[in-house]
């Protein structure tokens, strides 16, 4: 609101987008991933999301950590792309009635939560180098999220058969 | 007749303590003084709205209290001045780290310190809640719901209203009331306000206002001085200081100013709070209480409970759910200046004059949640001077709309920002305070929601000037007011004090200030804030008598 700070070297752009992933992780622990467990209908997907509310939070400390590395007080800040798409999952997931099509459709709503993240580190990645901060812990993240969108993306091909006509 | 002299607060003789001649406080030399080895009744963190009403309550109901306040006891008469720049110092300017998208300016919009709080120098607003902002969650489906209702606060709202008092026209929004004292006369500046309003179809009333339209005890009539938001010279302009401090010392409340609370003390075994470690002039103290109440608002309160680690609550006091420092709100406070041919001199007379609660509620066709209120305001010229620049406006521009300053008349709005978790109050991990505490971080982001609310509310009030005829217009975005952080609510899990204020886990811990607030509807938040205390000392006093509070003691030991 009040007039943005301006952004003018890639230390800055570098801070910007770690207090966004910051947000998201910090969001995705307290708020997301315990709204899609209680929202998850099959077995399949109880374990998997529990273990990534885990991992999330471990995410959030890293981030944290590579703002200390950075010299810079840990910030987070709204990441409109994450506000989208839960705003678009709680507009569906209510109409849908289907158990089984439920599941289906929170795993693609998970899986694009993953898909933006990946992309938000690599570039986190690629930055810090001209910046010259060590975020060796991302390329775990990424590994991290690369799983967990496998680990979906298995769960779906389990529910697909399964799916009513 | 004389105006506004014809009821008085049955239950609160500070009015009458004061001296007509002087402002500091009279009766400092019979103050309390309790020894710190031996527990007090209460010990109150922050000698603000919230603390301050609470502490005279329980007071009066024979409770031994003492107030601990990080800054100084001020006397008008020698520590105010009528100059924006010398009145920094009421304003909390320690460091605290700022962050998230929309970042909070913190300080004189927000913070105030000192023996009376924000309340020495916010401008005077005081308005009710409406009976929606505590079912927010079940008529709007945003937010939450409040775990007490508009009943439960509506006779403390009354009793708060005639100890200020508040004046103002009979209020037509929320629950329909009247004030104990008469509408203020307007100037020039709000009636061309008015005047656009009416055109437009919006209804505006004067008020409400907690200054006295009249002689009210020992405090004098408002002499329309100006400068209420650099602390009130005459007693007119309410804040705990004058409005419920006399009275409490009267009743035995130890004030100990300069004193900055450090932790919350914790018994290992049995999880209650034994006292508090303060420190006064560089030196650590101990101050033993049965129980704490912390109003040190939605800042300073999280930041204290986080700090008092221990190895029964390694996340911080009442922090088991991780709630402490959540949901922390400001105001959208969109200010829009105009300019008007004639000479309104908009610093001659207090800034609060008409306001207008028409838009406080849901309406679906604008496309958001929730609303706002319209406000007069009156920014003296280093604020002018900000809205000017806020436009880019530099150099010998500047210079003109500086020396224009007496035909240029402002509103603002006060839109409801809605809750949410990331807005929080965190520890820094970089920097500490004097003592070796880690100072707050405050992440603010805004929301759709939010956007669209401010977008729709400045809008309004453009629509207003243009109807009152305005020659030219500035608008500066920024935001007032701190509320939340420490919120209230039905289950532990997803709040930090229950209905009764009360911390959940820690039996003898409260929290008496603007941070338990789960919402905050469209109102300025200092008279909930007392509103709240006085229901909490009433169910305290009611339910925890003698023989309770002496239980506590031999429970804990």
């Amino acid at each position: 609101m009040a007039i943005p700070a301006k952004l003018s070297n890639p230390r800055d752009l570098f801070l910007q987008l770690l207090a966004e992933a910051l947000w998201i992780e910090r969001t995705l622990a307290f708020e997301v991933l315990p709204q899609l467990q209680r929202d998850a209908d099959s077995e399949l997907l109880a374990e998997p999301l529990a273990a990534h509310l885990v991992e999330t939070r471990v995410h959030a400390e890293r981030v944290e950590q590579v703002f200390l590395a950075s010299a810079a007080e840990p910030t987070a800040a709204a990441s409109a792309a994450l506000e989208g798409l839960r705003r678009q999952y709680a507009e569906l997931v209510e109409a849908i009635v289907e158990p089984r099509l439920r599941d289906l459709f929170l795993i693609s709503a998970a899986a694009k939560t993953e898909h933006l993240e990946i992309a938000l580190y690599e570039n986190l990645l690629r930055l810090a180098k001209h910046v010259g901060v060590d975020t060796g812990s991302f390329e775990q993240i990424v590994a991290e999220e690369r799983h967990a969108l496998a680990t979906l993306e298995d769960a779906s091909a389990t529910l697909l058969p399964n799916l009513p006509d | 007749m004389i105006k506004g002299a014809l009821r008085m607060p049955a239950e609160n003789d500070s009015p009458w303590l004061l001296d007509r001649h002087k402002r500091g406080l009279q009766n400092l030399d019979r103050m309390a003084s309790y020894p710190e080895h031996e527990p007090v009744d209460l010990v109150v963190v922050g000698a603000g709205a919230g603390g301050v009403t609470l502490a005279q309550r329980l007071a009066r109901a024979g409770w031994r209290i003492v107030i601990l306040e990080k800054g100084p006891f001020w006397d008008p008469d020698r520590d105010w001045v009528s100059d924006e720049k010398g009145a920094g110092s009421i304003y909390w300017t320690d460091t605290r780290m700022i962050g998230g998208s929309d970042p909070i300016e913190m300080g004189k919009n927000n913070s105030g310190v000192g023996v009376g709080g924000s309340m020495t120098h916010f401008a005077g607003y005081t308005p009710r809640l409406h009976p929606s902002d505590f079912e927010v969650r079940t008529r709007d489906g945003v937010s939450v719901d409040w775990p007490i209702t508009y009943r439960d606060l509506k006779a403390s709202f009354e009793r708060v209203e005639l100890e200020l008092p508040v004046a103002g026209q009979d209020w037509p929004w929320g629950d329909p009331h009247g004030y104990p004292h008469a509408p203020h006369p307007i100037a020039g500046a709000a009636v061309v306000a008015w005047e656009g309003a009416r055109k437009c179809g919006i209804e505006m009333r004067v008020g409400p206002v907690s200054i006295t339209n009249g002689v009210f005890g020992n405090r004098p009539h408002c002499i329309y001085r100006g400068f209420c938001l650099q602390g009130c010279k005459v007693n007119s302009k309410a804040s705990p200081l004058i409005t419920h401090l006399p009275d409490a010392i009267e009743h035995g409340v130890e004030v100990r100013s300069d004193s900055m609370v450090t932790r919350i003390e914790v018994d290992q075994a049995s999880g209650r709070c034994t006292g508090v470690t303060y420190v006064r002039d560089g030196t650590e103290h101990l101050q033993r209480a049965d129980a704490i109440a912390v109003c040190g608002y939605a800042i300073e309160t999280p930041r204290l409970l986080l700090n008092s680690t221990s190895r029964r609550f390694p996340n911080g006091l009442a922090n088991d759910n991780d709630q402490v420092g959540r949901y922390v709100m400001v105001q959208g406070a969109t200010q829009v200046a105009a300019r008007f041919p004639e000479l309104l001199r908009m610093y001659k007379a207090p800034p609060p004059e008409v306001s207008s609660e028409q838009f406080y509620e849901t309406d679906q066709s604008r496309g958001f949640a929730r609303g706002f209120s319209i406000q007069t305001i009156s920014p003296l010229p280093i604020g002018w001077a900000e809205h000017v620049t806020a436009e880019g406006h530099w150099g010998q521009a500047l210079r003109e709309y500086m020396r224009d300053y007496n035909h240029w008349t402002v509103l603002g709005v006060l839109c409801e920002l809605l809750p949410q978790a990331e807005n929080r109050v965190t520890l820094s991990k970089l920097v500490e305070d004097d003592n070796g505490l880690a100072v707050a971080t405050f992440s603010h982001s805004l929301c759709d929601n939010d956007k669209a609310n401010i977008a729709f509310a400045t809008k309004v009030v453009q629509e207003i000037w243009d109807s009152a005829g305005a020659q030219d217009q500035l608008k500066i975005d920024r935001f007032a007011h701190l509320v939340g952080g420490c919120r209230m609510g039905f289950r532990a899990d997803d709040s930090v004090v229950d209905a009764d204020h009360r911390a959940w886990g820690v039996p003898n811990l409260f929290i008496a200030d603007g941070s338990v607030l789960p919402t905050q509807g469209s109102a300025n938040p200092a008279l909930v804030i007392m509103a709240l205390s006085d229901r909490l000392a009433g169910l305290l006093v009611r339910k925890q008598t003698g023989a309770e509070r002496r239980s506590w003691r031999s429970r804990r030991s």
